[in-house]
């Protein structure tokens, strides 16, 4: 059974330590879409996607 | 409050719509925009964005249940492009959630979620309305 529900709250909680702003979270969530490796990543792996944003 | 948000919103298509990570969905709507990305370099994005962020919505047709946000990721993917080029007819708000109704009696229901937020709709005007936990109603600044 996939558990969807914790991934969702994972990626919120990686882009919320990385400090995004509303803009930066959806230029990610826009850009995960075309990541076909994107399912599974860790937070850790998440936070560090994040914080390129940040830089942005 | 929510209605008054989102009436310009009506009648427009979504043109894309896609998975991004977990079950959280990204809905494109209006004209199209161009942004360069920190990844994927020059990209489009619509003039409004909703994106649904909780793993409870259910996505019907006829009133028949076709997908959720905890079904499996191929099953999703296969499923939520029901929803593309078709026009957006209404949005019903109530205590207990909110529905997104499309052409071809197609609807997104996006439940209240005590534990997540339940949904982002960014504006063109550079405003985001943030919706949940527990469907309570946010308007700000996205650049902020």
């Amino acid at each position: 059974m996939p558990n969807n529900k914790s991934e969702n709250k994972r990626f919120e909680d990686a882009t919320k330590a990385a400090g995004l702003t509303d803009d930066q979270k959806q230029q990610m969530y826009q850009d995960l879409q075309k990541d076909p490796d994107k399912d599974g990543k860790t937070f850790k792996e998440l936070k560090e996607i994040a914080e390129e944003y940040k830089q942005q | 409050m929510i209605n008054k948000i989102t009436k310009d919103l009506i009648n427009n298509k979504c043109w894309r719509i896609g998975r991004s990570y977990g079950s959280m969905l990204v809905l494109d709507f209006g004209n199209k925009i161009s942004y360069t990305s920190p990844r994927t370099g020059i990209n489009y994005k619509g003039e409004w964005i909703l994106i649904v962020k909780t793993a409870n919505w259910i996505l019907k047709q006829n009133n028949i249940q076709i997908s959720t946000g905890e079904s499996e990721k191929e099953f999703i993917d296969k499923n939520i492009t029901l929803i593309e080029d078709k026009s957006l007819l209404d949005i019903i708000d109530s205590t207990s959630g909110t529905n997104f109704i499309f052409q071809d009696n197609i609807v997104l229901e996006i439940p209240k979620d005590s534990d997540m937020e339940e949904y982002d709709l960014y504006r063109p005007d550079k405003y985001v309305l943030t919706v949940g936990p527990d469907h309570k109603i946010l308007h700000k600044d996205s650049t902020k």
